[in-house]
């Protein structure tokens, strides 16, 4: 990975006098796909927002290049913009869309003409120069808009929630596509979204946010497979958390049960929560196993069933591959490197 | 929808419409091919002078010219006037927006008559204001009464709400997303108005050009009362021959309409998605 391109540091913003970003400090490297996960209103749009010049923190400083950024309006900063409603000028056909930004910039003729023919190829619409916008469809709609943003050669990409629009398969076939652009034209691309699968999915980096702060800063690996937090096993994807306590070195005990597990740095006897996610709980036969419980529900999901099984008025949510009915008595067997501890906050969520 | 409960439910508008304004239409237009006395058909003898002598009578041409010229420079006023106005009230974050629309269009409540009998006297050099002024030894004296600019400024103040208006609303429902994308793809404030806010408020101003346009070229009292009835416009002939020449009146009336529907036509082509002005 390249070499630092922006940097935020302490970053606030309010609004009304609640902070809505709340002193934030993030750095993002050249040619990194990253990006802003979380609920809506968690501040990942107003983070975005400010990178973009769009909205000006309160507190802390936006550093570009080793310069601060903070003053400088966005139609000075070499950074551009995929709109969630793709905000297309819908007075200007496609070419002259897509021409905006490079006609900004006293461009030649020619060079106009030749780039915005590449941009239109590299998003796979050629021939759609002398469209009007209102004609085309949401996919199409949101290619141009990307169009428009690439074709300026901008340092840095911002996408707020460029996919929230379309139906799930051209979702999916775009999440793919969007990574294959960002590696072809290296450019580093800070996404928004609320879903954690588009964000597994594309991302270099992923940083989770909740109420203004950040969550956790990882990998989409580290972050799925070691959540730091409640809030970030919860919100990437399903998962049991239970509470335990850590016997000692690789040990840990929770359902009344021990197990063994892999996570160190623990005091022994300290209160832990434990997460294992349901793909990771196998069904057993129930007769000497360590957790054994009642199936209350089995929903069909396509690839997996979805049974909910109670053991000592525990909810536990298990996916399998065989169906068991509702009332069976089943035994749920985990590994050890599938257990993955994490400490106890303060506040709950 | 079921769509013979609508076909039903527009049948009371139908029939007001065709009572209400074809009829008169269609009555205008056989009046202008006739010479009658009044409404009276009885010794009615068919004619094409008002078509083709007296609508080219040289006080019938000036009277057009006038309307014109008043007509288009009143446009021209309101426009400048209005769309910035418009322009400053929408982009503000003034929570009493409303207030403010409010003020520019109260005064259209007023009867027109009193109100410009009221700039009459204002333009004239014994004002109530002069003469209140006076009291404390200041003068106050806008003598343009029975001017062109004394009519100007009649007829602008009377039909600025109906530029302000359209443009505002235009102006408010805009994509702000919009002038955001345009300042992300490097375009300055100035360049994102000219290249992007004003190119889209085209639909709001075409609409005020109309509004003001069209009874400004028709309108008498506002030119009569400021211009000391020194114009003939083509209202004012309308006016003076409606009692002895019905048949005239319809023909200037219906060219009237004619040229309305020949502006309403022109804009709406010329502001098609509002593309073609770039």
């Amino acid at each position: 990975m390249g070499k630092k391109l922006i940097e935020l540091k302490g970053i606030t913003k309010r609004y009304d006098d609640e902070p809505v970003v709340d002193s934030i400090d993030l750095y993002i490297n050249e040619n990194e796909f990253i990006t802003l996960l979380g609920p809506s209103g968690c501040g990942k749009t107003t983070t975005l927002r400010m990178i973009g010049g769009f909205e000006k923190p309160d507190e802390g400083q936006i550093i570009l290049n080793g310069v601060v950024v903070n003053d400088i309006p966005p139609y000075e900063r070499p950074i551009n913009t995929v709109f969630q409603r793709y905000a297309l000028f819908p007075h200007l056909n496609v070419f002259e869309n897509i021409a905006f930004g490079l006609r900004n910039q006293k461009i030649a003729k020619e060079e106009i003409v030749s780039r915005v023919e590449a941009a239109l190829k590299l998003v796979s619409l050629p021939n759609f120069a002398q469209r009007k916008v209102a004609l085309l469809s949401g996919g199409q709609q949101q290619r141009i808009a990307i169009a428009r943003a690439i074709v300026n050669r901008p340092k840095i990409l911002l996408l707020d929630e460029p996919l929230a629009a379309l139906d799930l398969k051209l979702r999916q076939n775009m999440q793919y596509e969007l990574k294959e652009m960002q590696r072809k034209l290296g450019i580093t691309f800070i996404y928004v979204t609320h879903d954690q699968e588009e964000a597994l999915t594309m991302s270099d980096t992923i940083v989770v946010m909740n109420k203004g702060k950040i969550q956790q800063i990882g990998t989409p690996t580290g972050i799925y497979n070691e959540p730091k937090n409640r809030f970030v096993a919860n919100f990437i994807g399903e998962t049991n958390i239970i509470q335990g306590y850590y016997v000692h070195q690789n040990l840990v005990s929770f359902m009344g049960v021990e197990f063994e597990c892999v996570d160190t740095h623990f005091a022994d006897g300290e209160k832990v929560d434990v997460v294992i996610r349901p793909e990771d709980l196998d069904i057993i036969e129930p007769e000497g196993a360590k957790l054994a419980g009642i199936v209350s529900s089995s929903v069909f999901k396509g690839v997996h069933f979805e049974l909910c099984v109670i053991i000592n008025e525990k909810e536990f949510v298990v996916h399998t591959y065989e169906n068991r009915p509702v009332g069976a008595k089943v035994g749920l067997k985990v590994d050890a490197y599938e257990i993955h501890l994490m400490k106890v906050e303060q506040s709950e969520y | 929808m079921n769509i013979k409960k609508l076909g039903r439910l527009v049948t009371p508008y139908v029939v007001w419409l065709s009572i209400l304004v074809m009829i008169p239409l269609v009555m205008m237009v056989i009046l202008s091919f006739f010479e009658t006395r009044g409404l009276d058909f009885t010794n009615a003898t068919f004619t094409l002078s008002n078509w083709f002598r007296d609508l080219r009578d040289p006080s019938v041409l000036k009277a057009l010219e006038n309307s014109f010229t008043f007509a288009g420079i009143t446009v021209a006023v309101v426009f400048l006037i209005g769309y910035p106005m418009a322009f400053i009230l929408a982009r503000s974050s003034f929570a009493n927006k409303m207030v403010i629309l409010m003020l520019t269009i109260i005064p259209m409540w007023s009867n027109s008559l009193l109100r410009n009998n009221a700039l009459r006297n204002l333009f004239s050099e014994q004002s109530f204001v002069n003469d209140l002024l006076s009291k404390i030894n200041l003068s106050f004296v806008l003598d343009i009464k029975g001017t062109p600019s004394a009519i100007i400024a009649g007829l602008v103040l009377t039909f600025l709400p109906f530029m302000i208006l359209p443009v505002y609303t235009v102006l408010e429902k805009m994509d702000k997303s919009l002038i955001e994308a345009s300042m992300d793809l490097g375009a300055s404030p100035i360049r994102t108005f000219f290249k992007v806010t004003f190119p889209l408020s085209l639909k709001g101003v075409a609409t005020g050009v109309i509004m003001v346009f069209l009874p400004s070229f028709s309108g008498f009292a506002v030119p009569y009362i400021l211009g000391d009835g020194k114009f003939i416009l083509v209202g004012t002939i309308i006016e003076n021959s409606y009692n002895y020449n019905i048949n005239f009146v319809s023909t200037l009336s219906i060219l009237l309409v004619i040229i309305i529907f020949l502006m309403i036509f022109f804009v709406s082509k010329v502001d098609k998605e509002g593309e073609s002005f770039l």
